[in-house]
């Protein structure tokens, strides 16, 4: 484990293109997968993170700094009971702005937040993704998530009949 | 433990659903994280991506994607937009009720509900003007609806606009009070029902409880005793509870997976230590909780009153005590809450002034009604939503909806409607408001409902739609499903207005017969054929009104019968008041 100013553990993370991050244990610690390994002491060296490419990661690791809590409490639902409405306001703000990413990386994020366990950011990605689509036709979707419509015209007729609220 | 091994299971299930779609369609994002996604999806847009290909219609329809995005749900609540207020009223013609939704901003106000309000479904044949909602917020993301005439319960979720109608109790008692609840451990909704069988000499028990699981099969669908009876030592706070419930129109209230019901001092000749029965949902036993702080165990009530103006609140998820001060000279209402189930210790929460100009309606209302609560108190969003009713002329009530912002203490005007209330019992008309849940909570529709709704049950009814009355009423006895369908709400309703489309009546004559009601109607053609004779025609005073809804009035010179000269029902009654007999063929 390397060791920085003011007793600060840090934690070497790997992503698999070769680019090394060093980040503080408790931004690290953001993510319940790493958690685990650090403490399985699993975490000597650097944790290598498999399939999440160095762009990517370094946009989780922007993502986990800003959300690490300053209180220094433990855990991720300390994030979200001791803040303040105004700093929860604040983080709001720059979330809306993290997440405007192109689909491919907004993806690959909800990837990445699912491997690395991190449930803001897993919740942050996927709720943005619902906000695109829910309004969206189904050709659209089909589209969106390259789903192929299988149903036979008039099963197809018959599911929108039973269900004629929703498209209203 | 065995809490992993369940949610392994249940990832794999998910997984197999997901298989075979992964073999039918490309995905750029993988199916695991597909499910992540959808799970967020609001509940309208799940129905609608049911027609995206089949194997999203199976993953969306399952079990387990419920759970999970029930779950979300839960998790997503305080982000959530705000929840919509639901209500309900009477159809047009009263013969249904309509399910409305409306928004919790203040300026789609005043008006008929009909007016303003998204119409979400009706219910058939639960008349709408004796309907009342019973759980006056929802209860996993179902509401618990009483059609009063009918003595009928029906569950709904309005998110997904489904309702099911309950097979009515057998156990028929002055005083019944009935709550919704859930079981988290079974994952499963019960509806609890108290009833006082004190005026019954014949009962053994003075108070009963009986419980109901709404599920699909048939057989399961029945009230039956809770696990556990009431302890006897409880019967007579239970039996008070009962009658504070029925007589205010209180219904338990569902937090921490126990049904409370409220007491009042009144009933009692010193005021108890306890104030509320609570029943577990899931081990069907019942506890009694410490009274609040301004109750004074062992002194007389302070108000024989048997409207305390007090109310249970489920608020954030704890089990909270109004208090409403206005009988006793102070415009305020109070929001106790309480912090420990065993020790008793209740909590002023949140104290509302009634005093200003806006309060005015509030104060005037002869029935004023917390129901919850939205948003959190953090994020300077909560609102507490208060109803209120005022009677206007006979069983016309001014109805309302506020919301009251515990922050700036503002209070607003959401709805404003007048509405028509017609319940068996004078006293105070029932709630017709609750708030809407975004949930998959599943309402399982019973076997019969299903029979009933089949191709071939619709075109059987057709046919008995046109068959004579006589064999109408003789054909319900051919098969089970036929005795529903000739039974079911809106038969009698449909086969009038089949009958009478032409407006050509039947005339039929009242003639002498040897039976023991001294006449009978024969059809007019039939009685011209035949020539007249003392057999037939009639040597008594026998006066006969016109038909009003299909039924004839005939008096004798003894008595008044009630009769229906198509099916030949007849009911009698003497000066004296409805009595003796009764046949039906």
């Amino acid at each position: 484990m390397a060791t920085r100013e003011a007793g600060k553990k840090m934690i070497m993370l790997k992503s698999p293109d070769g680019m090394e991050f060093e980040v503080e244990e408790a931004v690290a610690m953001e993510s319940q997968t790493i958690r685990k390994m650090i403490e399985d002491d699993c975490a000597d060296t650097a944790i290598l993170i498999p399939n999440i490419n160095s762009k990517i990661l370094s946009r989780v690791i922007e993502y986990c700094n800003k959300h690490v809590p300053t209180t220094g409490a433990t855990g991720a639902a300390a994030s979200d009971t001791v803040a303040p409405a105004a700093l929860a306001e604040d983080l709001k703000i720059w979330d809306a702005e993290f997440i405007k990413v192109n689909r491919a990386t907004r993806f690959n994020l909800i990837q990445a937040a699912s491997y690395l366990n991190i449930k803001g950011l897993l919740d942050l990605t996927s709720q943005t993704t619902i906000d695109t689509i829910s309004d969206n036709s189904l050709e659209e979707i089909r589209s969106f998530l390259s789903t192929k419509n299988d149903y036979l015209p008039e099963e197809e007729q018959t599911i929108r009949r039973e269900n004629q609220w929703a498209f209203q | 433990m065995p809490r992993e091994v369940s949610e392994s299971r249940r990832r794999r299930r998910m997984r197999e659903h997901m298989a075979t779609a992964r073999d039918d369609c490309g995905a750029s994002l993988p199916y695991e994280m597909i499910i992540e996604v959808l799970q967020w999806l609001p509940v309208k847009s799940v129905f609608r991506f049911k027609a995206v290909c089949r194997s999203w219609a199976a993953l969306l329809s399952s079990d387990e994607f419920r759970r999970l995005h029930m779950a979300a749900a839960k998790a997503a609540k305080r982000r959530a937009p705000p929840p919509k207020l639901l209500y309900i009223s009477p159809t047009a013609t009263f013969d249904s009720t309509a399910v409305y939704s409306c928004s919790f901003s203040p300026s789609s106000s005043w008006g008929r509900p009909r007016d303003h309000g998204d119409l979400l479904f009706t219910i058939d044949g639960a008349r709408g003007n004796y309907v009342e909602v019973v759980t006056p917020a929802p209860c996993n993301g179902l509401t618990l609806l009483y059609d009063a005439l009918d003595t009928a319960y029906y569950i709904c979720n309005a998110a997904t606009r489904a309702a099911t109608r309950l097979l009515p109790s057998t156990d028929v008692a002055c005083d019944s009070s009935a709550g919704l609840g859930f079981d988290a451990r079974t994952d499963e909704h019960k509806v609890v029902r108290l009833i006082n069988g004190m005026l019954n000499p014949k009962d053994l028990d003075p108070v009963r409880c009986e419980v109901y699981t709404p599920r699909g099969s048939y057989v399961d669908c029945r009230w039956r005793p809770a696990a556990r009876g009431v302890p006897s030592s409880l019967h007579k706070f239970v039996h008070a509870a009962v009658i504070n419930a029925s007589c205010n129109k209180l219904s338990p209230v569902f937090a921490n997976g126990c049904l409370h019901w409220l007491m009042t001092p009144a009933s009692f000749i010193t005021t108890p230590s306890v104030a509320i029965v609570s029943f577990s949902v899931a081990e069907e036993t019942f506890t009694c909780l410490q009274s609040p702080p301004f109750w004074v165990p062992g002194a007389p009530p302070t108000s024989r009153n048997w409207s305390s103006g007090e109310q249970l609140l489920e608020m954030d998820d704890q089990l909270c005590l109004v208090r409403n001060r206005m009988p006793h000279g102070s415009n305020t209402l109070e929001i106790w809450k309480l912090l420990d189930y065993s020790s008793g210790d209740w909590l002023l929460n949140h104290r509302i002034s009634l005093s200003g100009h806006l309060a005015r309606d509030l104060r005037q209302s002869q029935i004023l009604r917390v129901i919850g609560s939205f948003g959190s108190y953090r994020s300077s969003r909560k609102k507490i939503i208060i109803t209120t009713s005022m009677h206007k002329i006979f069983n016309k009530y001014q109805k309302m909806v506020h919301t009251y912002d515990p922050r700036s203490e503002a209070l607003e005007t959401i709805l404003s409607i007048t509405e028509t209330h017609s319940t068996p019992q004078y006293g105070c008309p029932s709630s017709r408001f609750s708030f809407i849940q975004e949930t998959l909570a599943p309402v399982h529709t019973t076997d019969e409902e299903i029979a009933l709704s089949s191709d071939l049950a619709k075109a059987t009814r057709e046919i008995l739609l046109r068959l004579p009355a006589k064999s109408a009423t003789q054909s319900k006895f051919v098969c089970k499903q036929w005795f529903r369908l000739i039974e079911s709400k809106n038969f009698i309703q449909s086969y009038f207005q089949h009958k009478n489309i032409d407006r050509k009546p039947k005339v039929m004559l009242v003639v002498k017969s040897t039976g023991r009601l001294g006449f009978s109607f024969a059809p007019l053609n039939k009685c011209l054929q035949e020539a007249p004779s003392h057999s037939t025609l009639l040597d008594t005073k026998v006066v006969c009104s016109k038909p009003c809804h299909g039924l004839n009035l005939v008096s004798t010179e003894t008595k008044d019968y009630l009769c229906n000269p198509c099916t030949g029902f007849h009911r009698g009654f003497s000066n004296l008041g409805p009595t003796c007999f009764y046949s039906r063929q």
